[in-house]
């Protein structure tokens, strides 16, 4: 805060002080806004397709040509079935087997690298964060258009 | 003791040209000690700077206002796309709310033939003319989201999820917290909704 004066008949100061009281102003405001908006928790979504597995007024026939592709939450196993063939994936200490389930889905988008729908079944009583958690292990697997079946 | 064997300690032996006269009393002691006393700011100034670069970082700017109930604990997912506005349906073992109004109870024992709300029906169904109203001639996106505790068992989910398709709704989106140190999230082209 130590400028020279106008008369310039001095010597000139070299050490001029720069004046923080409106970096501090702007930096005070800046930190309330970004505290008011600040946000604490991310909340993020997983979408289903649940029209296409659970209405059965759908005007356009399935195709016949097509393979099924299901998972079926059971209370202490999954069941994945791939058209009639059926494997069965008991649950690991009360947790779905989510690697197993992964490494299946890998080998069907090896065989059908253009699908990425898939329909889950699932028991009523199961906890709703295990279809969650298999619906993350589906977008995982690169099956993005899950099917939540509610019957 | 002689003259000669005395230790004399050496004065100030600066020529008057060169002496920081200030500096010296301020180091010795002997000036007077100033009343005015400035703040230092750079530390302050450090200190703003690192918490606006974090609060930066934290900052999100869709906007979106999602109340999670106290009694409801999310699960975790960490291949979820970022939230978007749509009317909110919360889900717990007593009841349904959809935008804090109860639509529906929960009875202790659910079976999967009781999918019956019709509280939820009417008020999706007075949301859907409200945007067809506003928004004539687009077609109606249906787009819900729904946020349920992660322990409660899926016939509660179920038959909400019934209720939303049998109105239209079928753009079911299911609130998860992201997990941390989760891939970024990301809009899915291929998605449905």
């Amino acid at each position: 805060m130590s400028a020279s004066g106008l008369g310039g008949g001095g010597k000139r100061s070299t050490n001029v002080d720069l004046n923080l009281v409106p970096f501090i102003d702007l930096l005070s405001t800046l930190i309330c806004f970004l505290l008011i908006t600040a946000v604490w928790q991310q909340i993020n979504v997983l979408s289903t397709n649940s029209a296409a597995t659970t209405t059965s007024d759908s005007a356009t026939p399935p195709d016949v040509k097509k393979v099924e592709l299901n998972v079926s939450l059971l209370m202490d196993h999954l069941e994945v079935t791939e058209d009639k063939n059926s494997t069965k994936l008991p649950h690991i200490n009360g947790e779905p087997d989510y690697v197993s389930l992964l490494r299946i889905l890998g080998e069907w988008k090896q065989r059908y690298p253009d699908r990425s729908d898939l329909v889950l079944y699932s028991d009523s009583q199961a906890p709703y964060k295990h279809l969650i958690k298999l619906m993350d292990t589906m977008y995982e697997g690169q099956f993005a258009d899950v099917g939540v079946n509610t019957n | 003791m002689s003259k000669a064997n005395t230790i004399i300690k050496p004065g100030y032996h600066l020529r008057p040209k060169f002496d920081l006269k200030k500096f010296r009393e301020h180091v010795s002691g002997e000036g007077r000690k100033s009343v005015i006393v400035e703040l230092p700011l750079t530390s302050m100034i450090d200190m703003f700077t690192i918490l606006v670069i974090f609060l930066l970082m934290n900052f999100s700017s869709t906007g979106e206002i999602f109340f999670i109930q106290k009694n409801i604990v999310l699960p975790v997912a960490s291949h979820a796309r970022p939230l978007e506005s749509a009317p909110l349906i919360s889900i717990t073992t007593q009841g349904v709310t959809m935008e804090a109004q109860n639509v529906g109870d929960n009875p202790l024992s659910v079976t999967e033939s009781d999918q019956n709300l019709p509280k939820l029906a009417a008020a999706l169904r007075q949301i859907r003319i409200m945007e067809e109203t506003i928004h004539p001639g687009e077609p109606f996106k249906g787009n819900v989201n729904i946020q349920a505790d992660e322990k409660i068992p899926l016939v509660y989910v179920k038959r909400v999820m019934q209720t939303c398709i049998t109105e239209g709704w079928n753009g079911i989106n299911f609130a998860v917290r992201g997990a941390e140190g989760a891939p970024a999230p990301k809009e899915d082209p291929e998605s449905p909704n």
